[in-house]
Formats: structure tokens, C-alpha cells, sequence
């Protein structure tokens, strides 16, 4: 694939130039050192934070955090939306309900669950799933009712049973939506985790921003930054990979 | 008419809500045999197949399939739509989608290969097994509709006017390769188009249908010998008998 | 013809027992004695908010923030899509940077943010300009990048300069789906505002809210949830309405 490789040449090459930019810009002190690191001195807090810090520690947590959640709300979701979906009694009733929580920003959620949970793991797993579910929950409800009027006709034609339809023609219907939902889910499930961390002080990359800035160490909070700007990159990166795997059959 | 009668319609009324769409038909159709329905549009033919295929009721009369009224699906009758891109499932293969008709019909596993293999050769898609519907054309998609449709084994096809939406010589050549699926396969067959020379080529018999509401305006044998003949069969003087016979019946609910 | 009246009443039936079961779980003085409150005094205390003008002051100070952040990440999300889209080499050129700064949740920004600007509104604004600005940029690139070739060929024809054909072609063709950004982006921009709130900045709904929670008032706390739920709900409506009238006169696109 030469054009693939192409691209990934030019990313690579234009992600680099923005790095020297920054080192220029660093190097002739156009901007004080307070505000903005040198990128080596990032690097070295990053390399520091990994060989003798907690630096992996507080990355795996926020990963497994947003991992956790992300697959306990797209779970709920998914199951959830297809019940809506494919069930007229539970849309009509409860599709115009969804329609009133899912304005509701995540994060006004926190301190309810503070006030229930109090500042506990269990106080983020319930934020993150609360918050993070409505991409998937809504576009699996999508993708189940606004199946091919056709497709229920051939169902039909061929007399097959409810649960054979949702099998073999709804759900692989609905596969694309809920892709799409799933993926947006994990981005605000990242988030998600990150404020709670903020918020908590639990051990995680959100904590360590914070505290890194309270203590006035600008590497170690750009540190911070580049790994969540990572991880962010290679989750969606993963699921847009299994996304044009799965959809390989739309031409 | 000294076959079983495989469809027959009993003075059968059909409307949406106020609407009527058929009123009092009745014709029969005898087994094995194909039957086109041809008319105006809006004089109810797609009705008309979805009585037979049990997606809809009489209001009023009977419409009977070998013998028992229809009241809903089964799977000895396939239809076959129009709109063949929205009818296949797009996430299987030509394969698997043969495949579906035989898993609703709980066909074993081991048993659906052989099925599938000789559909698909019936056909004359054994080469694209493993490609998606995306990746063929509008003819050979057709194609495959019309093989998952054969590989459910039905005593019926129905078909809404499957070559509508067809450049003229793939329609020409779909058109006699239903004619050879269907002398050796012994299926009944409902063909339901606009293409009045359509109907007369393909049909043992023609039902010609008049609008507002849809009522019966002919029923006509079509004695034409078979196996039928792009060239010979269009020129044929019963053909243009029965063409110029039926064009202004079938052309009188036109405005314009 | 003959009208039915088919009024849905069962989301009433769901909304009802929602509220009911709420009721039933904070009845129990033992069970919940400051984390929640029933649904009365929750009640109570939006009218009582909206009576002292609280939530109006709290509310300006949020949508002035989220506007402001929406205009400026906006305006450069903007700016830059339109020049990425109408030129190859700036495209190739941004897709780098882009892919390695969109990931990176604009919360944890503030901190940084803080350091630089201090708590305060203009610190909120950049966080959510850096919130709005990405999916600006990736909006408009594709939707000039999708402007109908024959509409740039015409461009081409008359000789139109880049600047020119801007206002007379680019900018009217994908008129309809910048309406279809703003929704998306000022949705973007009015939560992110509520969580930076939330999380330190001492302005605005969000700050209320937590200020209620630590208070130990959860009625106030779960009234202010109530609120900005409705202003989320509102700012929808009215962009959506927005985008009912004015994407109507739109060029049909291939």
C-alpha cells in the first residue's frame, strides 16, 4: 500500500515539524519556560516518569478506567438500544424519555454521584457509563429502527422466527450505527475518567495534570498531555481499524 | 386447464382505509405455469402480488394459494422485488445470501453447500460466491435475489416487476433465463410488470388490469409456442396481434 | 378524510413512574438525609432560583463563556477548513497535527490553561475555543472538499481568485452543513463550559452546582442539574430550528 504509506510519511513528517517549531520556539525563549517546556525536557519527564516513576502506573489506571467503562456503558447500551429498537411498545415509551436525559452534559452528573458515591471508584465507573452511554444506546436504537423496509418484507417472505430476524438481518443491519456510536462513546469515556481523576485525585493521568501544575512542573504536565493525546489517538485508531474490517462489504 | 389451479382469486376487494385499490377480481393462475399482470399504474398490481405473498388482505373475497386461503407468509411462495439493492443483506456474500433462504429453512449446515452451489450455477454466479452485492452489477444482483428466492424451494414466484429497473439487454437476456429456470423447474410463476411486449413474451397467460380502483380488464391466453424467441417470438403476427389488441386497454388510464 | 387523535401518552407513564420512584427512594429520611432530595424541594428551589435571579446571573455567565469560546474556536476552526479545503498541499499539511491534537480531551487543559490565563472567564473561553475549533476544522475541510465539481469548475471558468470565490461559491454551497456544524459545535461549546465550571473555574452553573454539592443542599445541587438540562434541551430546540429555516434555501449537492 504506497499510498497509505504515503500519508503516514506526510503525518509523520508534519507531527515532527510542529515538534521542531516548538523547540524553536522554546530554544530562542520567544516564550517564557514557566508557561511552555521544551519539548526535550518533556521527553525527559516522560522517560524519568517511566523508568523510576509512577508514570505507567497512572497511565494503566486511566486506561483501564476508560476501558472498564467504556465497555460496561457500550454493553448496556448496545443491549438496551436493541430492546428499544426492535420493541414499538418500549420506543414509543421510552425513546421521547432518552430524548430528555441525552442534553444532559456528563460531567453535570459528577456531583450527584459524589453525593451518592462519595469521591470512590465506583463514583467514576458510574459517571463514565452514565455519561458515555447515550452515543451508543442512540445509535444502536437508530440502527435497529431504521432497518430496510424491504429487509422485514424478505424476513417475512422467508417466515423466519423474531429472534432469527434480529440474529441474521437487524443486528448486522444496525452494525454500522452502533460502530459509530461505540466510538464516541470511548472518546467521552476518556474524558470522562480524566475529569473524575481531576476531580477525586485518584491515581490517574487527570491527577497528574493537576498536580503537575500545582507544583508548577510544566514538563511533567505536557508529559501528561502527550500520553492522553496517545492514548485518545490509538483507541480510535483501534476502532476505526475493526470498523473497516467489520463494514468491508460497503463498497 | 387440466392442471391444479395454484393461485386463484375469488371476487377479492381490497382498500387502505377508504381507499380502494381492487374491487371484485378474480382470475386463477394454473400450476406451473407463468401468469403476467400488466396494467396502468395505480391499478393495484403490486396489490395484487402482496395478496398472493400474504403481506396483506382481502377486505372482501378470497385469494387462495394451492387450494387454502392466504393469510400470511410461508416460505412456498418467494417474491422476488424490484429494488433487488435493498431486498439483499449487503454484509453477506453472494454465498451467504443464497445461505439465508436455507437457514430460515433449517436446512442443516452440512446439507447447504451443495443447495447453494447449484442455485448459484442456475444462475450462472459461481464465480462471484465470495463477493458482496456491492461489488456487482444491477443485473447480476438480480440475479441473486432470484437464486435466494429458488433455493426456498418455492411452489410460487412471485416477482414485481424484477427487470424494471434494468439496462434493455440484460433485461433481454434475464427474461430468457427465467424462462429456462422456469421449464425446469416446474415453478409457478407471478410476473407482475408495466412492459406490456414484456408480458407476451414471457406469459402462458396475461391479466390486464384497469385502474380506479383496479378491476379485471382482460384475461388473456397468450398462444405462443415456447421455448420463446427474442427475434422470432416479437415478430410472430399473434404477438403483434395480441400487442396492438391490448395497448389501448393497458394505455387508456394514462393521462398525457 | 377522518383525523385520529393518537396522543402518545406513554413516555407521561414512564416520566410519571420516573418521578414516583424517585420520590419513593428519597423518602426515607434515614436513607438519604443530605445527598439527595426528593422531588418537591428540588422543584421549589428552580422557582426559587429563577425568582432571585441566581440562576439567570449563573446561566448568562455560562452561555457568555460558551459563546464567546464557540465564536473564536469557530471562527479559526473556520478559517482554517476553508483553506485546507481548497488547497491540497495545507490539507496534507494540517492532517498530522490534527489527528495528534483532536484526541486530547480539552479538559485537561485547564490546569495548563489556569498557570497561563488564571481562573476566570477568559481561561474557559480558550478551553472550549480548543474544544470547538477541531471538529470546525474537519467539518468545513470536508464540506468544501465536497462542494459539487461543477460549481469550482465554474469558479474556474469566470476566473475567480481564491478570495473571490469564497463569498461567491464556497461559502453559499456548504451553507447547509455549517448550519449542521453550529448545532454540533455550540452543543460542544455549552458543555464543555459546564465542566470546566465543575471542575475549578468559580463562574457560572457549573460552579454552582458543585458549590451546592459541598454545601450539603441537594436539592439546589439536583436543581441546577435540572436547569442546565433544560438549557442544553433549549439551545438544541432553538438551533434546530435554526437549521429548519435557514438551510432551506440550499443548493442541491450530488
Amino acid at each position: 500500500m504506497p499510498r497509505s504509506l504515503s500519508n503516514l510519511m506526510v503525518n509523520v513528517a508534519s507531527i515532527g515539524a510542529l515538534v521542531l517549531l516548538w523547540y524553536v520556539v522554546t530554544a530562542a525563549h520567544l516564550v517564557p519556560r514557566v508557561f511552555l517546556p521544551s519539548p526535550v525536557a518533556v521527553w525527559q519527564s516522560l522517560v524519568a516518569g517511566f523508568t523510576h516513576g509512577s508514570l505507567l502506573e497512572q497511565t494503566m489506571n486511566t486506561v483501564v478506567a476508560m476501558l472498564a467503562g467504556w465497555f460496561a456503558c457500550s454493553l448496556l447500551g448496545v443491549v438496551v438500544g436493541s430492546i428499544i429498537g426492535v420493541w414499538p411498545l418500549a420506543r414509543q415509551s421510552l425513546a421521547p424519555v432518552l430524548e430528555i436525559f441525552r442534553p444532559m452534559p456528563p460531567a453535570a452528573v459528577i456531583p450527584v454521584a459524589i453525593a451518592i458515591f462519595g469521591l470512590s471508584r465506583e463514583m467514576s465507573l458510574f459517571v463514565v457509563i452514565f455519561g458515555a452511554i447515550w452515543p451508543a444506546l442512540l445509535a444502536t436504537v437508530h440502527g435497529f429502527s431504521s432497518i430496510e423496509p424491504r429487509l422485514r418484507e424478505v424476513g417475512r417472505a422467508l417466515d423466519m422466527s423474531p429472534l432469527a430476524f434480529i440474529w441474521k438481518i437487524a443486528l448486522p443491519n444496525a452494525t454500522p450505527d452502533i460502530i459509530a456510536g461505540m466510538r464516541l462513546s470511548m472518546v467521552i469515556s476518556l474524558v470522562l475518567v480524566v475529569i473524575t481523576d481531576m476531580i477525586t485525585g485518584q491515581l490517574g493521568l487527570g491527577s497528574l495534570v493537576v498536580l503537575a501544575s500545582r507544583t508548577f512542573d510544566m514538563a511533567g504536565l505536557f508529559a501528561g498531555l502527550c500520553l492522553l493525546s496517545v492514548i485518545g489517538f490509538i483507541s480510535n485508531a483501534a476502532l476505526q481499524f475493526v470498523e473497516r474490517r467489520l463494514l468491508s462489504y460497503q463498497q | 386447464m387440466s392442471s391444479a389451479r395454484a393461485i386463484e382469486f375469488d371476487r377479492v376487494d381490497f382498500a387502505y382505509g377508504q381507499v380502494p385499490i381492487l374491487s371484485n377480481l378474480s382470475f386463477a393462475v394454473d400450476a406451473g405455469t407463468i401468469s403476467c399482470v400488466i396494467g396502468p399504474s395505480g391499478c393495484g398490481k403490486t396489490t395484487v402480488l402482496r395478496l398472493i405473498a400474504g403481506f396483506i388482505r382481502a377486505t372482501a373475497g378470497e385469494v387462495t394459494v394451492a387450494g387454502k386461503a392466504r393469510t400470511r407468509p410461508s416460505r412456498d411462495v418467494a417474491v422476488v422485488f424490484q429494488d433487488y439493492g435493498r431486498a439483499l443483506l449487503p454484509w453477506r456474500t453472494v454465498y451467504d445470501n443464497v445461505s439465508l433462504a436455507l437457514e430460515a429453512a433449517h436446512v442443516p449446515r452440512n446439507e447447504r453447500r451443495p443447495k447453494i452451489e447449484s442455485m448459484l450455477e442456475l444462475v450462472g454466479l459461481q464465480n462471484h460466491a465470495k463477493k458482496f452485492p456491492a461489488q456487482l452489477s444491477g443485473g447480476m444482483q438480480q440475479r441473486l435475489q432470484i437464486a435466494r428466492c429458488l433455493a426456498q424451494e418455492p411452489s410460487i414466484l412471485l416477482m414485481d416487476e424484477p427487470f424494471g429497473a434494468l439496462d434493455a439487454m440484460t433485461r433481454a437476456s434475464l427474461q430468457d433465463e427465467l424462462l429456462r429456470i422456469q421449464s425446469q423447474r416446474g415453478v409457478t410463476v407471478l410476473f407482475v410488470t408495466h412492459d406490456l411486449e414484456e408480458a407476451l413474451y414471457l406469459g402462458h397467460q396475461v391479466v390486464a388490469l384497469k385502474a380506479n380502483p383496479g378491476h379485471l380488464g382482460r384475461l388473456v391466453e397468450v398462444g405462443l409456442p415456447y421455448p420463446r424467441d427474442q427475434l422470432a417470438t416479437r415478430e410472430h403476427p399473434e404477438f403483434l396481434h395480441m400487442r396492438r389488441e391490448l395497448f389501448s386497454l393497458t394505455h387508456d388510464g394514462h393521462q398525457g | 378524510m377522518i383525523q385520529r387523535l393518537n396522543f402518545n401518552y406513554k413516555p407521561w407513564v414512564v416520566i410519571a413512574a420516573l418521578v414516583a420512584g424517585w420520590q419513593w427512594g428519597t423518602s426515607d429520611p434515614h436513607l438519604v438525609s443530605d445527598t439527595l432530595a426528593p422531588p418537591l424541594p428540588v422543584a421549589e428551589a428552580v422557582v426559587q432560583m429563577i425568582a432571585n435571579g441566581s440562576v439567570i446571573v449563573a446561566g448568562a455567565e455560562t452561555l457568555l463563556a460558551a459563546l464567546l469560546g464557540l465564536m473564536l474556536g469557530g471562527g479559526i476552526g473556520l478559517a482554517i477548513g476553508l483553506v485546507a479545503g481548497m488547497t491540497k498541499g495545507v490539507a496534507m499539511a494540517i492532517r498530522g497535527p490534527v489527528e495528534a491534537l483532536r484526541p486530547l480531551p480539552a479538559i485537561a487543559l485547564v490546569p495548563l490553561m489556569t498557570i497561563t490565563f488564571g481562573l476566570g472567564l477568559p481561561m474557559e473561553v480558550y478551553v472550549v475555543a480548543f474544544a470547538v475549533v477541531w471538529p470546525c476544522v474537519i467539518l468545513t475541510q470536508h464540506a468544501v472538499q465536497n462542494v459539487d465539481r461543477r460549481l469550482i469548475e465554474v469558479a474556474d471558468v469566470l476566473e475567480l481568485g481564491h478570495l473571490a470565490r469564497i463569498p461567491k461559491i464556497i461559502l453559499p454551497a456548504i451553507w447547509p452543513r455549517l448550519i449542521v456544524m453550529l448545532r454540533f459545535s455550540a452543543a460542544i461549546a455549552l458543555l464543555i463550559a459546564v465542566t470546566v465550571e465543575l471542575v475549578s473555574n468559580p463562574w457560572g452553573l457549573g460552579h454552582e452546582m458543585m458549590v451546592a454539592e459541598e454545601g450539603f443542599q441537594p436539592a439546589k445541587m439536583l436543581a441546577y442539574l435540572v436547569v442546565i438540562t433544560a438549557i442544553g434541551w433549549g439551545l438544541n430546540w432553538v438551533l434546530v430550528s435554526v437549521e429548519r429555516r435557514f438551510a432551506g434555501f440550499q443548493i442541491p449537492q450530488k
